[in-house]
């Protein structure tokens, strides 16, 4: 338990460190762009959503570390056998999933905007790649 | 898989979060074992045997596992 403690403990350091960089980026973006324009607004948005994340982790970790009763509440809901393979699945299924409905999408593309076209075949070369060399780094690793 | 882990539950009048405590796991891993629907680990078959002070195989039921 107490290299679980060390582990949240490093986990609230570097959401506070996020935190402070996302914050300052977007005091940094405020200051020097157009403040009206849509990419302003969709990277404060995004920003806004990573510090929300970051704070919320950041209180349920501070929780955690004040009472060991949540600490290994928590280290049994990460460590769990089950939940680890439920997340498995989940990533497998939805990366098969993600793949077909983006060759579909793709093949449907092609008749109506290149520039789509082009950029879906890149997210899917992209998915295949990654896929492939996880496939491989994970066979040598187990 | 069938596991006699509900039975011994009721002989040691312990819950399934007790018991999920003990061996590490959530409730809902005891529920999904007991009625079937996960195969528990080793490391886990073994934590929970030895919990009840007994073997792996008095819990658990390998007889419809073909080598």
């Amino acid at each position: 338990m107490d290299n679980f403690k060390i582990k949240v403990q490093k986990r609230v350091m570097w959401a506070t460190i996020y935190c402070v960089v996302f914050l300052t980026v977007a005091i940094v973006l405020m200051v020097y762009s157009d403040k009206a324009s849509y990419p302003m607004g969709f990277t404060s948005g995004f920003i806004s959503g990573i510090v929300a994340l970051a704070v919320a982790f950041i209180i349920k970790y501070i929780k955690a570390l004040k009472n060991p009763e949540a600490l290994r509440k928590l280290y049994i809901e990460e460590t769990d056998e089950r939940t680890k393979e439920i997340g498995a699945k989940v990533g497998h299924t939805s990366s098969i999933i993600t793949l077909f409905v983006l060759a579909i999408a793709m093949l449907v593309a092609v008749f109506l905007n290149k520039t789509v076209f082009y950029t879906i075949l890149a997210t899917v070369l992209f998915i295949s790649v990654l896929n492939a060399t996880l496939k491989l780094y994970y066979n040598k690793k187990l | 898989m069938k596991t006699k882990i509900a039975e011994l539950r009721k002989q040691h009048k312990i819950s399934q979060e007790e018991l999920a405590n003990a061996v590490g796991v959530t409730r809902q891993t005891i529920t999904s074992i007991e009625v079937e629907k996960y195969t528990a680990s080793l490391v886990l078959a073994y934590k929970i045997a030895k919990y009840f002070n007994t073997t792996i195989e008095d819990i658990f039921d390998f007889s419809d596992v073909e080598v």
